[in-house]
């Protein structure tokens, strides 16, 4: 009476049902803008815990890009400025409901975006951030000669300025 | 003007994207989608852009991305 009975046929079925769900990992973008008074470290952190999310859901983290801090084009939780994460992912389709809500119940995030991409759409992202990582290594002398350029056109004014108040 | 014809900021008529073949069009490339939008934060039409109809379509789902993420304003109030 305690044998479970077996179905071969059943089981076979049941297999196949189980891999043909695994098989599609679709790619996504998500773009995550989070609270604009948040320091590097909590950044981290926060990153961290979306990582989390997705992992849990049955995602990995492609790329991850930080965009920093930017002004946004209207107020969003009262909100002029947001920290923006541009984020490259793989999930399960099934898993991304439960991830958006998990965005949604986080307070650090104030919004949100998931993009559904093709796969040529994710050939054209490879290709870009391997130019990009190519172009940065590059760019990087170009912002401390705009600096100097500053600091001295403001010192060329301090000293107008100077000349102008006595007379 | 001789044709009679309102032509206004844009008399360009070749599609930019074309001339510069630019094949997708990035919703957060804000520099590239700033200028199609009028001052009010609306799409400008191909009629008036030039743009061809391939990446006018193209160009409003970047501009409806940009808008969902901030990037761009829905509108602009005076």
């Amino acid at each position: 009476m305690s044998e479970i009975p077996t179905y071969p046929s059943l089981r076979l079925t049941v297999a196949g049902a189980i891999t043909q769900e695994e098989d599609p990992l679709r790619h996504y973008q998500t773009v995550i803008i989070l609270k604009p008074d948040l320091d590097e470290g909590h950044v981290d952190e926060a990153v961290e815990k979306l990582t989390g999310f997705l992992e849990k859901n049955g995602g990995k983290s492609t790329r991850l890009e930080k965009w920093g801090k930017k002004r946004l084009a209207y107020r969003i939780r009262k909100n002029k400025f947001g920290y923006y994460l541009n984020w490259f992912h793989t999930c399960d389709p099934a898993g991304i409901a439960p991830f958006e809500k998990e965005l949604q119940l986080f307070d650090q995030v104030i919004k949100y975006m998931v993009i559904k991409l093709e796969e040529k759409d994710f050939e054209r992202v490879l290709k870009q951030s391997d130019q990009s990582e190519a172009s940065e290594e590059g760019d990087k002398e170009e912002p401390a000669k705009e600096e100097a350029k500053k600091e001295g056109s403001e010192a060329d004014k301090k000293e107008d300025n100077k000349e102008a108040a006595p007379a | 003007m001789a044709t009679g014809k309102k032509r206004g900021f844009f008399t360009q008529k070749i599609c930019r994207f074309c001339a510069e073949k630019i094949e997708y069009i990035d919703f957060h490339d804000t520099k590239l989608l700033k200028p199609l939008i009028s001052e009010r934060g609306k799409i400008v039409p191909s009629r008036i852009s030039g743009n061809c109809a391939h990446h006018q379509r193209q160009l409003t789902e970047a501009v409806k991305r940009a808008r969902n993420i901030a990037l761009l304003p829905f509108s602009v109030e005076y």
